[in-house]
């Protein structure tokens, strides 16, 4: 059903073993919490591995020591990418200055890269959505004034401030109640959402593991 | 509270995962049904359908770990959908998770023996949004990667692409690749799969014209897997269906634990109010 | 001591990929294009001083014998499992079948099996918000219930007028919700990034 694995006796194991660690983190809901942290520790495990695996060998080397290896002389400017890469990896225990370089550079490309695609990519694209087109039917109009309004008390209340006036503390009433709704609203789908998880593994424990389906 | 009201609050999840297990054996009915309204997988599709012929699909794979079993099963359906369509598919990875499920995903399509030709793996690129900004500019590919998706991907860069379809789930996902490749690229149809907790911010963008398509919940997900036609690529999704009685079950239990405590505290309010009147 | 060059190299870096966004300059793009690969490749290092960090702090607290030595040997030892399987002579990096077998036995029922857990704990978590007598909480609460039974997976008309009715829901008024939610969490990023390439605050160093 998952079929994330094959059938070769190596895969057979794997559902063996992926059967194990499921009943180990569902023991967690009965309160079993020692095996349930060992689970926790390895994952962590696993995915720092893994995370470390790609950069090394779909990132570093193909980008960089690759083509080095391949012509020394000819590309200086991977000599200088490789000695960044070091002092990335370096960078808990090199001194400060040194750890700083990367991390500066990191710094304004994510501040600019955030700057930009908030702006750019979702407030003026966002704010045009809410004006309606040329042509449009009443109910339309009606229907894109009403959500507008939703928007705009929303965005009131969900940012901070000193209400000032009667008017401004009334959106902010009006948009926190609205708020509210809304999350509470998303959070009936995030349950169900949820479920869909959790009935998951146990059709896996069901399907793959035992065969009974 | 005594040991024996404790130990059957312990077990009560317990009988509660039997119960969903024994749900799972249950045959499937038409009194119940998974897919919800229709109107979001209608929209994905016809997305899908405004797609030139054999067309050449950026897919962006980036689930989480945790969260890919509520999309997985869609993923699959895309995935089998955008092939029977006799797209060419585009595979890249900005985050470690994702890059672990495409790999996983890719090859289980290699096992269903689909065209390898078809598909080209970019591989996993870090950096979060400097990966797809680089993508914008001049997506690397693998050395060893040859044929006419590479070569035409060599020649005209990310210009060459019909459509982006964006796996989400982790912090990379939809919103990021909206914010930063779409304004980068121009005109070409974004669309989305991805779990419920990303609803708040992709939801916006669907209104906003940026999404073309989103499944953003389970039944999305569901009505759109049960209107997808595949022919022969059928066995590429997965055998059984996501089966509707434990979810059923499972939301009912829900309902009744929150309805019983909304409802102790909707007669406390009244009760408040009814003592205040008489006050 | 003040180091002004660090802030400076935020700046100009930042600077440098904003007006790349905005301008269309050949000259502005070839730079641009050498800060964004040197940000992958802090990004590829970063994520090897993360993994180093982690295996240093366990194997340290596994040789003092601090904490719980299990769970540290076991980060240790799933560090080590992903990097044997794909650097070891002759594998092929994170495609290798072994790589696979430990995503696929380990990885992802670990991770999806603690996740279904959520299930349990967000309807536990729900109804200690109810009962909590906070009117804040009963409002939350009162619209997850009605959305709840919107969702419930019944077929025939009324699961249909179920459905219908949970669609309009999340595409009409929560969407714009949502909208208002995207809208100022975009504001206060971009503030926050502005306020970055700008030195204001402590984030310069």
């Amino acid at each position: 059903m998952i079929d994330l694995l094959g059938t070769t006796p190596a895969d057979v194991v794997a559902t063996w073993v992926a059967a194990i660690a499921t009943v180990v983190v569902l023991g967690g809901l009965l309160g079993e919490r020692r095996l349930f942290g060992w689970s926790q520790h390895l994952l962590a495990g696993l995915v720092t591995g893994f995370l470390a695996l790609l950069a090394v060998t779909e990132v570093i080397v193909p980008r960089v020591v690759a083509p080095l290896v391949a012509d020394p002389a000819g590309r200086p400017e991977l000599a200088a990418g490789l000695v960044l890469v070091a002092a990335a990896a370096g960078a808990p225990w090199l001194p400060r200055i040194v750890a700083a370089v990367p991390v500066s550079i990191g710094i304004g490309a994510l501040a600019a890269f955030a700057l930009g695609g908030a702006v750019i990519g979702t407030l003026l694209p966002q704010l045009a959505a809410t004006i309606v087109g040329p042509g449009s039917s009443p109910l339309e109009i009606a229907a894109a004034a009403a959500s507008a309004l939703v928007t705009i008390v929303v965005l009131v209340a969900f940012l901070r401030g000193t209400p000032r006036g009667r008017a401004l503390g009334a959106a902010m009433v009006a948009g926190r109640g609205l708020l509210l709704i809304g999350i509470g609203a998303w959070i009936g789908v995030l349950v169900l959402s949820r479920l869909v998880l959790l009935s998951d593994r146990i059709g896996f424990l069901v399907g793959d593991w035992l065969g009974l389906r | 509270m005594s040991d024996r009201r404790a130990l059957v609050l312990r077990l009560l999840p317990l009988v509660f995962v039997l119960v969903l297990a024994a749900a799972w054996l249950v045959p499937a009915t038409d009194a119940l049904d998974l897919a919800g309204d229709p109107a979001a997988a209608d929209g994905f599709a016809a997305a899908l359908d405004d797609l030139p012929d054999a067309p050449v699909v950026l897919v962006g794979f980036d689930p989480d770990l945790g969260t890919y079993a509520e999309i997985r099963p869609t993923v699959r359906t895309a995935l089998a959908d955008l092939l029977a369509r006799n797209a060419r598919l585009i595979v890249v990875s900005l985050t470690p998770e994702g890059r672990a499920l495409a790999l996983a995903e890719l090859a289980r399509l290699a096992r269903y023996e689909a065209n390898p030709t078809r598909i080209l793996d970019l591989g996993y690129v870090s950096g979060a949004e400097a990966a797809l900004v680089a993508l914008a500019r001049a997506p690397v590919i693998p050395s060893a990667a040859s044929g006419e998706l590479a070569d035409g991907l060599r020649d005209e860069g990310i210009g060459g692409v019909d459509a982006v379809v964006v796996i989400g789930g982790n912090d990379l996902g939809p919103r990021t690749w909206v914010e930063q490749l779409q304004p980068r690229i121009g005109r070409v149809p974004f669309l989305a799969i991805a779990p419920a907790t990303l609803l708040p911010e992709l939801q916006p963008y669907v209104g906003g014209g940026q999404l073309a398509g989103l499944l953003g919940t389970p039944r999305d997900g569901a009505a759109y897997r049960a209107s997808t036609s595949l022919g022969t690529l059928a066995p590429i999704v997965e055998a059984d269906a996501p089966p509707a009685l434990p979810i059923l079950a499972g939301m009912l239990v829900a309902i009744a634990i929150l309805g019983q405590a909304w409802l102790a505290r909707a007669g406390t309010t009244v009760g408040t109010l009814g003592r205040e009147g008489r006050e | 001591m003040n180091r002004p060059i660090l802030p400076l190299l935020v700046v100009t870096v930042g600077v440098l990929l904003l007006v790349d966004l905005v301008v269309v300059n050949p000259t502005i793009s070839d730079i641009a294009a050498v800060a964004v690969e040197a940000v992958i490749l802090v990004g590829a290092g970063a994520a090897i001083a993360v993994t180093a960090s982690l295996a240093w702090r366990r194997a340290v607290d596994l040789w003092s014998r601090r904490g719980d030595p299990i769970g540290a040997a076991l980060v240790l030892v799933g560090i080590g499992a992903m990097l044997v399987a794909g650097l070891r002579p002759g594998a092929t990096g994170a495609s290798d079948p072994w790589v696979a077998w430990l995503v696929g036995a380990l990885l992802v029922p670990i991770a999806a099996t603690l996740f279904g857990l959520l299930f349990v704990t967000t309807v536990v978590a729900a109804r200690r918000s109810v009962a909590s007598r906070r009117r804040d909480a009963f409002v939350l609460m009162s619209a997850a219930l009605v959305m709840l039974v919107l969702l419930l997976p019944i077929g025939g008309q009324t699961g249909g007028a179920l459905a219908t009715a949970a669609g309009w829901v999340l595409a009409g008024p929560v969407a714009a919700v949502f909208r208002g939610i995207l809208l100022g969490v975009a504001i206060l990023a971009a503030v926050a990034a502005a306020r970055t390439l700008l030195g204001v605050g402590a984030g310069d160093e």
